[in-house]
């Protein structure tokens, strides 16, 4: 069993856009990656307003995806691990948002773990 | 004692960015020692406008090596208050990272503390920090 976390990557990504008010910033480590973006965001195609992690059914990835009530705000993170290691990923918002699990954290995921889930 | 694996890696990374009305920041941070490897991060996104506030927050934690565990959890409703934290630990080697953000109320804080341990060694440690405030 292999108990090591690839530790190659270390991307940080910042991006905004003043003529539509957005914010927006990527943050990477190792395996794990973080996303988030705010603003007037309605021009965009509704897949472009949300930030996603990857979809994934392996049980060693798991991740969350924020989004608010009126689609101006989403956040998500996505973690992977080692097989035998711990990996959790947790996600809120402000009151009407939506808070997605997928991965090993999706509810009807055979192996889902809600331990850490709201 | 000897010391079987000698390389101790931390990375951190913030970062931050903001527009008018909207501000997004988040931080991450991986610590690895001896096997063991611990890495934490948090992202969040805010609005403010006439309608009000929407805030977003996601964090995330994972562990491997030894004895490996990781906590995550989001509280609040319109302030919002994440913390990620994992460890891993095998005898007196460990690895640590503990990520927390505050979103809402106009603004993003992230900060995130790392450490990795060896016996023998002096325990290595590194701190970032991502923020952004919605202008006034």
């Amino acid at each position: 069993m292999t108990h090591r976390i690839a530790l190659a990557g270390l991307v940080l990504t910042l991006a905004s856009g003043p003529a539509l008010a957005q914010a927006s910033v990527d943050v990477t480590a190792g395996n794990l990656h973080g996303s988030a973006q705010a603003g007037a965001l309605q021009r965009q195609a509704p897949s472009q307003r949300l930030a996603k992690g990857p979809r994934t059914d392996d049980c060693n990835s798991r991740g969350v995806t924020v989004r608010s009530g009126n689609g101006s705000s989403s956040a998500s993170a996505s973690v992977s691990t080692s097989p035998g290691g711990s990996s959790v990923v947790a996600g809120g918002g402000s009151p009407g948002s939506r808070t997605e699990y997928f991965g090993c954290n999706r509810p009807d995921h055979p192996q889902n773990d809600n331990r850490s889930q709201r | 004692m000897k010391l079987i694996a000698t390389a101790i890696m931390t990375m951190m990374l913030c970062g931050s960015a903001w527009a008018q009305g909207s501000a997004a920041a988040g931080s991450a941070g991986t610590a690895a020692t001896g096997g063991t490897s611990a890495s934490s991060i948090g992202a969040g996104a805010t609005t403010s406008g006439p309608g009000g506030n929407a805030s977003a927050l996601g964090m995330g934690a994972s562990a491997a090596g030894g004895h490996a565990m990781s906590r995550s959890a989001v509280h609040g409703n319109n302030n919002l208050n994440g913390q990620a934290m994992a460890q891993a630990h095998e005898g007196g080697t460990f690895s640590k990272s503990h990520t927390v953000c505050h979103d809402g109320s106009g603004s993003v804080d992230c900060r995130t503390k790392s450490m990795a341990h060896e016996p023998g060694s002096a325990p290595v440690k590194s701190t970032s920090s991502g923020s952004a405030t919605v202008p006034r």
